[in-house]
């Protein structure tokens, strides 16, 4: 029993490309301490990608299984976290597009690259959420609404903090893309914060 | 407010660069040049307070938020279903030793059959002519499996009748479409 205390406790102090390692020698402590160290921010991001407590835990789990078949091909040019999160973003992505969860879908970019935001009527008004002090539901409100490529950007970046190559590596998306992407869905966010009463933004 | 600002010297202001700069995402060739506009101009002055206490706002509420609560031994769970996955961590090697034993299993299988079936080896003496022996008899399974997939069939078709040659093709067409089919369930398991 304090042999396997020792060795948990020595796992907790790798770093994630030396758990990878230990993880394709056989060492199933490895992989384990890999999926303790994420699965929260992956389910976290998952769940405010799709917006379903059930389905975010069974794409997490789609999404460590598949890490944990594809760790042979991982490559340790890039950092783990940028890794799994780009296969938790393709997961994400794969999910919606299957159960069409969206009435803006990733197709419905228009051709200049904008969208048409649609905010839920059922949403709390303004005035509901400010007496509360509560930014925070009027924010997740707004992010709800966002087009799923936007949310992708605004989550990476300002939920995981993602750099802009980091967020390019995870979506696969160009630099530039990402940039013109994020500032556009920022633009977005705070035109509904505007509309919406929020003269503070 | 966040549209482009148009100079009445025609300049239009660097408004969504605004946003990378304030993320540090900027060259420093771009910060420089940024800097020196935003210092000249107040509009964008401005905008710059204006984005940078809203993309400050954005992070802290989106950081309150924090991580949501997962069901107790959820990684038990994930380690033990990845673990017990079909593929799971197997080198590639592994599974090229494994389709070579398969594909000799599987020979040797159709070999034994066919030294069982008599006459088709008897009197091949050279390699080349059981190897062309060997072929013959796999045609004539794979013919005779069509054939009766195609006599099957046409009992339960019943009454529907279709010339020689059109059977063959509905049953090509028939094996075409099961083997994308069973392509494509699997590429949907493995993602």
């Amino acid at each position: 029993m304090s042999s396997q205390a020792i060795n948990f406790d020595s796992v907790r102090t790798l770093a994630d490309g030396e758990l990878v390692i230990n993880a394709v020698a056989g060492r199933t402590d490895g992989f384990e301490e890999l999926v303790r160290r994420y699965q929260r921010p992956i389910t976290s991001y998952v769940y405010r990608m799709l917006g379903d407590y059930e389905s975010a835990l069974d794409v997490t789990q789609e999404v460590f299984i598949k890490v944990y078949n594809s760790l042979t091909k991982y490559s340790s040019e890039y950092k783990f976290s940028t890794w799994l999160y780009r296969i938790a973003h393709n997961a994400a992505i794969d999910h919606m597009r299957r159960n069409s969860m969206h009435a803006l879908s990733i197709e419905a970019e228009n051709s200049d690259g904008t969208y048409q935001l649609q905010i839920e009527s059922h949403l709390p008004s303004p005035e509901q959420n400010h007496e509360r002090g509560e930014w925070r539901i009027e924010i997740d409100a707004v992010i709800k609404c966002l087009p799923p490529t936007y949310r992708d950007l605004i989550l990476l970046r300002h939920s995981r903090e993602l750099s802009y190559d980091e967020i390019a590596d995870v979506t696969g998306l160009p630099l530039g893309t990402v940039k013109n992407r994020l500032f556009r869905a920022r633009e977005m966010m705070r035109q509904v914060f505007v509309d919406r009463g929020f003269s503070g933004i | 407010m966040g549209k482009e600002i148009l100079h009445f010297d025609g300049f239009v202001c660097p408004t969504h660069e605004i946003s990378a700069y304030i993320d540090g995402e900027l060259e420093p060739r771009e910060e420089l040049s940024l800097e020196t506009h935003i210092f000249s101009c107040e509009t964008c002055f401005a905008e710059l307070n204006y984005q940078k206490e809203f993309l400050n706002e954005l992070s802290h509420s989106i950081k309150l938020q924090g991580d949501i609560e997962l069901p107790a031994n959820f990684a038990e769970t994930i380690v033990a279903a990845a673990e017990s996955s079909v593929s799971g961590l197997r080198k590639p090697s592994e599974r090229s030793n494994a389709f070579v034993i398969c594909a000799v299993l599987l020979f040797s299988l159709v070999f034994a059959l066919s030294l069982d079936s008599g006459k088709l080896l008897a009197g091949t003496v050279n390699l080349f002519e059981k190897v062309a022996a060997l072929a013959g008899f796999l045609f004539q399974l794979i013919y005779s499996f069509v054939i009766g997939f195609g006599a099957l069939l046409r009992v339960v078709g019943g009454g529907i009748t279709v010339p020689g040659a059109l059977s063959f093709i509905i049953i090509g067409v028939f094996f075409v479409v099961f083997l994308v089919f069973a392509r494509t369930l699997l590429r949907f398991r493995r993602t």
